[in-house]
């Protein structure tokens, strides 16, 4: 149960929530409980013994006090009490195996379910990850997988608790009086029911208020990010003002959940002693009526005692289950799905690779998109060959490159390496033949060697150093204390940003890689080094293609073909020499980046 | 995302720091008012808590015993009277200090804010706004909780034991002294049990903390595994993190798994003692029946909290 102002699980869509389909969705969890089906009775039978020992405790109250109103001796009252600490110890042993055995296995089944979940998320494409936040994943990852383990370890375990403690117990009490137990019992139902009711109106606040405290974090984050415009119009006073009003509405919504949550515990404690107070008038007038002994009153009010507890749990297991099939249905919403883009039946591994690429006719439009991202687009790269890309943002560059590696699925008959459909490739023997840089270079919080050496099995660390040098990172890297070793990323030292794309290059280099796809990712080095590069670049690669996207003349000039590309469409294609001299785009382009340099150099 | 697990888990701890509690507790001082009368009121419902036992043996004593029916539903109107004071006090002892703890908040939430406000621009520079924004979310929550959640119900629940060791001793000191001999160990294992289940917290933090981190990565990385035929081996690296915290996991269930049965064998110790040593008082005159079954009530009121709590 939620304390107020604490972090808020995230509400279901509106439809998951009929709960009912909800709750039978959590069946498909059985598959996971099956694996570990001998632990689990193993679980069961230690959680029926745990029950049945504690249930003797009272029986021998009332043998102890029967006896205190008789005769007993000294001698019996001593056995009695063993009797109470062997239960204790047995009992003990009992709930001790339930416990590690029924939540040992839950958070093992959550193993399971994450690596699960981790494997599917794998399988999704590029398009899964733009759709979607990180955040929410990792919500779904955490949270949501908590929710779900919480109703297979916790909530089963109570669960059954309940309704074994409920039913021995009851009959017990059925047996020392029918009527007695049919009056001490009124409340409890009330009192299951009312746990569950207030119990989701609780949370339903929680929500809101939760919702409400976004805004105010919304609210902070923006002026801490914004602070120098804050300064700069002098706003301090006004923000302070509005961050002010935010919080006073955020202390009214939540006397509305204190006012319900100061109830909770408190009524919950009402309602289960009621059943006291009429075991007690009613008890009593029975033991005077000499109807039932004095001990079975002791050992029904100790019975009574057993079972408020599971009454309350039960209410709580309710919402345990509620909450948790909202999750698994929400992870189920991610695991569901069937791998987008994966390998199709009698996908080939072709052991040669020359490193010819094709685009036939290409059009393509992203899923949901209103306009064609690329519009009949034929390009031909012979094997050995460079083409450049040049074209605005948004031209369709960085699509043509995805299409190629299969980030995106193309129509089929559209893209060709080697002459062969890249649908009929197994996707890892297409990928393999590609050194791809991105524009935005991704590198992982490990040293890096470890970066550099992602993209294959393993590297020497001359390797490394020979694909570093490559990319002109390697005396850079000395510098650093522990060279290569030198952890990057959130816990290491942070990269420039020509550091990173030079990273990434060295990453591609010592693939080996039979294409080279350098999607503009020199942006950030400057035009000297750039240009040193290339030229060492095209030398280290076996057959030396590649597909380059660049702003910068001087990258593209030197490519075999240039491809002007805009809105998706090719406008121009030549040679620089012939482009220049047609004096379209292309030619407006290099004339407007003379002009830059000799600003620059004036 | 590491380093902020990293960074919360030290607030955390620093929380608890005695120092800090002083300082802390200034914030308090505006509402010296409510919080009296919040301790007030936790004072008055372990008073009513120990009433309930007490009534039983009365009734048991003075009216089953002498076939007193009137009397019998005299004490039960009374012990009517005490349940409902017992859900007023309950409710309001609970709803000031919740107050209190919002009105707290809201003046920590605005101190930062106003001072952040003030603070000069290489102090953003130096400061991430994550971490800001963790002070003033993440931190000033778990400020919240220590007041409002930790402090109240942990003076409640000292408060209502005392209580319970008070009223036996009142009952009958020589019974409650042998049914007490049982309190050290009670205190061994419940030392014990904070002990380690304090590390294997903290095990368990550092490891979802990892792979929280690893996930997150994998996620913003996911094309780049995916161009660089890497799937398998960040599977595997996922797989090893995963695997870590549900390992931490695992051995942390081992010390819930012997403390709360361990709690309810030193009960049944307990109660055996009283059953043994009263049980002879009872023979010999010197305790009525009604006090020993108030003797048995006390005692469970006293372990039940804490094996209830067990199962959560």
């Amino acid at each position: 149960m939620p304390a107020p102002g604490r972090r808020p699980p995230r509400r279901p869509p509106a439809h998951l929530r009929p709960e009912d389909d909800a709750l039978k969705s959590l069946l498909t969890l059985l598959p996971y409980l099956a694996r570990h089906r001998r632990t689990l009775t193993w679980g069961a039978v230690c959680l029926v013994l745990t029950n049945a020992v504690g249930l003797a405790a009272p029986w021998v109250l009332k043998k102890v006090v029967d006896g205190l109103t008789v005769s007993v001796t000294a001698a019996k009252l001593g056995r009695y009490a063993m009797w109470i600490v062997a239960i204790g110890i047995v009992g003990g042993i009992f709930r001790y195996l339930m416990r590690s055995i029924i939540i040992g296995v839950s958070r093992k089944i959550e193993y399971d379910l994450r690596d699960d979940f981790f494997a599917r998320l794998q399988t999704q494409p590029l398009s899964f990850y733009q759709a979607r936040q990180t955040g929410d994943l990792m919500s779904r990852a955490t949270s949501d997988m908590n929710a779900v383990r919480m109703v297979l370890g916790p909530g089963i375990m109570q669960g059954l608790n309940t309704i074994i403690l409920g039913i021995v117990s009851v009959a017990l009490m059925l047996y020392i009086s029918p009527r007695l137990t049919l009056f001490a019992l009124l409340p409890l139902p009330l009192l299951s029911i009312s746990v569950s009711l207030m119990g989701s109106r609780i949370h339903a606040k929680f929500e809101d208020i939760q919702s409400h405290f976004a805004r105010i974090s919304a609210m902070a984050q923006e002026n801490l990010s914004g602070v120098r415009v804050v300064r700069a119009y002098a706003q301090e006073e006004a923000q302070i003002a509005r961050f002010g009003t935010l919080n006073d509405e955020y202390v009214e919504k939540n006397a509305g959940l204190i006012r319900l949550w100061s109830m909770f515990y408190p009524a919950m404690g009402l309602l289960a002693a009621l059943g006291t107070v009429i075991v007690l008038w009613l008890g009593g007038t029975l033991v005077i009526e000499k109807q039932i002994s004095l001990g079975e009153f002791v050992a029904f009010n100790s019975y009574l005692a057993m079972l408020t507890w599971p009454m309350i749990a039960l209410g709580w297991v309710v919402n345990l289950f509620q909450r948790g099939a909202a999750s698994w249905s929400r992870l189920r919403s991610v695991m569901d799905l069937p791998p987008a883009i994966a390998d199709h039946p009698g996908a080939v591994d072709p052991p040669e690779a020359r490193g010819a690429l094709e685009f036939r006719n290409l059009t393509f439009r992203y899923p949901g998109a209103a306009r064609d991202a690329l519009t009949d687009v034929s390009i031909t790269v012979p094997a050995g060959r460079t083409v450049a890309i040049v074209g605005h943002t948004g031209a369709g560059k960085s699509t043509l490159f995805q299409l190629l590696l299969r980030l995106h699925e193309p129509p089929a008959g559209t893209v060709f390496v080697d002459g062969i459909d890249v649908h009929d490739y197994r996707l890892a023997a297409l990928r393999r033949r590609f050194g791809y840089v991105p524009q935005e270079t991704f590198l992982f919080s490990t040293t890096l060697a470890g970066n550099i050496a992602f993209g294959v099995g393993a590297a020497s660390n001359e390797e490394i150093r020979a694909a570093a040098r490559v990319a002109h990172l390697e005396a850079e890297v000395d510098v650093f204390p522990r060279g290569f070793q030198t952890v990057v990323g959130e816990r290491g030292i942070t990269l420039s940003g020509g550091q990173k794309q030079r990273t990434a290059i060295t990453r591609a280099v010592l693939r080996k890689p039979t294409v080279l796809l350098l999607d503009d990712c020199l942006s950030s080095v400057d035009t000297f080094t750039e240009e040193a590069i290339l030229r060492e670049l095209t030398q280290v690669m076996e057959t030396r293609t590649s597909l380059l996207v660049s702003h910068r003349v001087s990258t593209v000039r030197h490519a075999d073909e240039i491809i002007v590309l805009d809105d998706g469409r090719i406008v121009e294609r030549g040679s620089h020499t012939v482009l220049l001299a047609a004096g379209g785009v292309y030619a407006e382009l290099v004339r407007q980046q003379q002009l830059e340099e000799e600003l620059e150099a004036s | 995302m590491s380093d902020t697990a990293y960074h919360e888990e030290e607030a955390l701890g620093r929380a608890y720091d005695a120092r800090l509690m002083r300082r802390l507790l200034g914030f308090l001082a505006p509402y010296k008012l409510q919080v009296v009368i919040a301790v007030l009121f936790v004072l008055a419902a372990a008073g009513l808590q120990i009433l309930g036992p007490y009534l039983i043996k009365v009734a048991i004593d003075d009216t089953i015993a002498h076939g007193d029916m009137p009397g019998l539903a005299r004490i039960a109107g009374l012990y009517i009277c005490v349940l409902v004071a017992e859900f007023v006090v309950g409710y309001y002892q609970t709803s000031i200090m919740q107050q209190v703890g919002q009105r707290i908040m809201y003046d920590l939430r605005m101190q930062l804010f106003a001072k952040l406000q003030r603070m000069s621009l290489p102090f953003y520079d130096r400061n991430p706004v994550g971490r800001l924004m963790t002070r003033i979310t993440g931190d000033v929550d778990v400020l919240n909780e220590l007041f409002t959640q930790a402090v109240v119900t942990i003076v409640g629940d000292i408060v209502t034991l005392i209580g319970i060791m008070a009223a036996i001793f009142i009952l009958n000191p020589e019974i409650a002294s042998v049914t007490f001999s049982v309190l050290p160990l009670i205190v061994i294992v419940t030392l014990w049990f904070r002990k380690n289940v304090r590390a294997t917290y903290r095990d368990v933090r550092t490891a979802l903390a990892r792979m929280n981190a690893n996930l997150q990565e994998n996620l913003t990385g996911m094309s780049t595994t995916h161009i660089m035929n890497r799937e398998e081996r960040q599977f595997e690296g996922f797989r090893a993190v995963n695997a870590e915290h549900r390992d931490a996991n695992v051995r942390s269930i081992f010390y819930y798994a012997v403390f709360f049965p361990a709690i309810e064998l030193i009960g049944a110790l307990a109660t055996g003692l009283i059953i043994w040593y009263g049980g002879r008082q009872v023979m010999g005159d010197a305790l009525t029946l009604g006090g020993l079954v108030a003797f048995l009530l006390y005692t469970e009121r006293f372990f039940r909290p804490i094996s209830d709590k067990s199962e959560k």
